[in-house]
């Protein structure tokens, strides 16, 4: 493994052949005592050149050694001052050594990594320091070929060129010297160089993985950020079109923007009465406000038979043309002779129908299933079944897209017109011509020509999708045509289109 | 099903008053879709032809409308220029629909786009600008195709 650190410090090894000297018992080495040497070279400052398998957490130790070269050689001359002889002793001992030299040209240091390993027994690894460095380059640098590593059975470490000048000192002051040392223990002996280098003690991420990690946490954190600020918006928005529409403000189904089904409980409330045949005599009245269909609409039903209201039953019906005794009880009279939905002809005095709030009816089974399934407005006249302000259960967010961008166009769309009207005023002065009437009119049309122009789209659209199959509405479409992807991202993210 | 009842119900209306220029063949299995052949109304391009057209009833009819859909191609501003072939009635859409309209009124309708193209709910823009600059060539190109796919 990598080496984060490299210490030095003295020690004293047993040297017999000092006489009259207690040598140190069992031949182990102690530390120096009264040393003022000791070298700490941390991470940046050590490279590892090769491994060699060494294990994690473990320490490469010996005694500094400088490699025996015949003396006269280049490289010997270039690496250590003049007239130095390597005496340390270590050569051919039974120590633990670590071979030490300066880095040089790729020559001689092919000649000292082969010349350590021949003139040392025990030879535990390698540290070269640089001359020209400080601190040495890292070990995938050019600086370092030259010599393959992979060959040796040893661990390579290097140091920079201070470390380096210190350590060569130390070596040729205490380490190569014969001269006699007192240890911590009191033995005396030679002193020598020890170096420790200790390999990785954990496994640190590389720079690369770390920063990678790093990106990735930030990128979780803001994809998290985003999403709960979006659920937030959404959230208030729901609440907020909630509000309005309980406050009367946006008519969901007559804008178009949603659906609305009535709820059994609702549905209820609305009346069932025994259908009465109208006096055939009696032309029916068209009635003005009836909706713009084709001829084949069923006429409007008329009232002027029915009593006033229910709880008012005492009210002189004198004037009325029909004798009220007939009538069974809570039943009225209609014009208006079938069931618009299935086309069937009311029975006089037997059929049971609902009468909406438009006075329009209907078999119960007809427009029970279509005001729970299908829509809230009647069949005939689109008017709205339900009370006004009343909040849909469920409102998405999808409908919330919908009443905003509506509300938005129509914004737009006013802004633009009072800003064109202002901008042909300033025209229309300069050259003195009056606004026309029908300018201004056809802008006021085209928001609502928009809308129905982008809805027209959308509905041939369905048309086209599936033949036949349109039973989706418009929330179900939307929903079929986004794939689960799409889905999956929404709800993470709503608001996103 | 109430739509199976209603839709047999219009079906015998329309077999005892049918629409003049409008044939509907018998509906054997399925009654939600009807097949139907269109006389072209004279004086128009079209008269002369016979058009087939599919009429597509939803499971859900009366509730949701039906489709109009030409099998025979035709040039004609109103529908759609490819294989579908819809025809585009404004009631026909899904928010303008109502339950209360009858098939009767929607071939009516349809019969009427053959006779006077409604150019301001078009499906074929460039028909309705061809008509708009030139409309003897748009004449000329709907007498075509009609000898050519519906003759």
């Amino acid at each position: 493994m990598a080496a984060t650190s490299v210490r030095s410090f003295l020690v004293v090894i047993p040297d017999p052949l000092i006489p009259g000297l207690k040598a140190n018992p069992g031949g182990k080495a102690h530390s120096a005592k009264d040393s003022d040497f000791s070298l700490h070279v941390t991470d940046p400052n050590v490279v590892t050149l090769h491994t060699a398998d060494v294990p994690r957490n473990s320490e490469v130790k010996g005694l500094l050694h400088f490699p025996i070269l015949s003396e006269d050689s280049e490289c010997f001359l270039k690496a250590l001052p003049g007239n130095t002889t390597i005496s340390d002793g270590l050569n051919a001992s039974d120590f633990s050594a670590i071979g030490f030299a300066p880095w040089k040209d790729p020559a001689c240091n092919k000649v000292i990594l082969k010349a350590a390993t021949q003139d040392t027994a025990n030879l535990k690894g390698f540290l070269f320091y640089t001359e020209d460095h400080e601190p040495p380059p890292s070990s995938s640098n050019n600086y370092w070929s030259g010599v393959e590593f992979k060959k040796l059975q040893f661990p390579v470490y290097a140091i920079g060129g201070l470390e380096g000048q210190h350590l060569k000192n130390a070596y040729l002051k205490w380490g190569n010297s014969d001269q006699t040392a007192e240890d911590v223990e009191g033995n005396f002996g030679s002193p020598r160089v020890f170096v420790k280098i200790a390999t990785t003690t954990s496994v640190p991420l590389p720079g690369l993985w770390l920063f990678l990690l790093i990106v990735l946490g930030v990128l979780i954190f803001l994809a998290v950020f985003t999403s709960a600020t979006m659920h937030l918006i959404q959230w208030r928005r729901r609440r907020s079109l909630r509000r309005r529409v309980a406050n009367g403000e946006v008519d969901l189904e007559a804008l178009g923007i949603k659906r609305l089904v009535v709820p059994r409980k609702m549905l209820d409330k609305v009346p069932l009465r025994t259908y009465v045949a109208s006096e055939p005599s009696r032309p029916p009245s068209p009635s003005p406000a009836s909706a713009p269909q084709p001829s084949s609409e069923p006429s409007q039903p008329l009232r002027t038979l029915a009593p006033p209201s229910p709880p008012l039953p005492p009210a002189p019906t004198a004037t009325l043309s029909v004798p009220p005794p007939r009538l069974p009880p809570n039943s009225r009279a209609y014009s208006q002779p079938s069931c618009s939905i299935c086309l069937d002809d009311f029975t006089s005095h037997v059929t049971t129908v609902r009468e909406l709030d438009c006075n329009h009816i209907f078999h119960p089974a007809c427009i029970d299933s279509f005001l729970e399934t299908q829509s809230s407005l009647c069949p005939v006249c689109k008017r709205s079944t339900l009370p006004k302000g009343y909040v849909p259960p469920e409102l998405t967010n999808a409908t919330v897209r919908r009443e905003r961008r509506l509300r938005h166009r129509r914004r737009r769309e006013e802004q633009r017109r009072t800003a064109e009207t202002e901008g042909r005023r300033g025209w229309l002065e300069r050259l003195g011509i009056g606004i026309g009437r029908g300018g201004s009119e056809s802008l006021e049309m085209r928001p609502r020509g928009g809308v129905q122009g982008r809805r027209l789209r959308r509905a041939t659209g369905v048309v086209r999708n599936d033949n036949g199959a349109v039973s989706q509405g418009l929330d179900g479409y939307e929903a079929r045509v986004r794939g689960r992807w799409q889905r999956g991202f929404s709800a993470v993210f709503p608001g996103f289109r | 099903m109430s739509s199976s009842k209603r839709i047999t119900k219009e079906y015998g209306e329309l077999e005892n008053d049918p629409i003049p220029g409008v044939t509907i063949k018998p509906i054997d299995q399925d009654m939600y879709n009807w097949d139907i052949e269109m006389s072209g109304p004279a004086g128009t391009p079209y008269a002369n032809g016979t058009f087939k057209v599919r009429l597509t009833l939803p499971t859900e009819y009366p509730f949701k409308p039906p489709t109009i859909a030409f099998k025979t191609k035709i040039y004609h501003p109103n529908v759609s220029n490819d294989d579908k072939g819809n025809m585009c009635l404004g009631m026909l859409r899904t928010d303008d629909w109502k339950p209360s309209c009858k098939l009767r009124t929607v071939l009516t309708l349809a019969m009427k786009l053959l006779n006077e193209p409604d150019t301001n709910d078009a499906v074929e823009t460039s028909i309705v600008e061809q008509m708009k600059s030139n409309h003897d060539a748009y004449v000329q190109r709907a007498k075509e195709w009609t000898k050519t796919y519906a003759v």
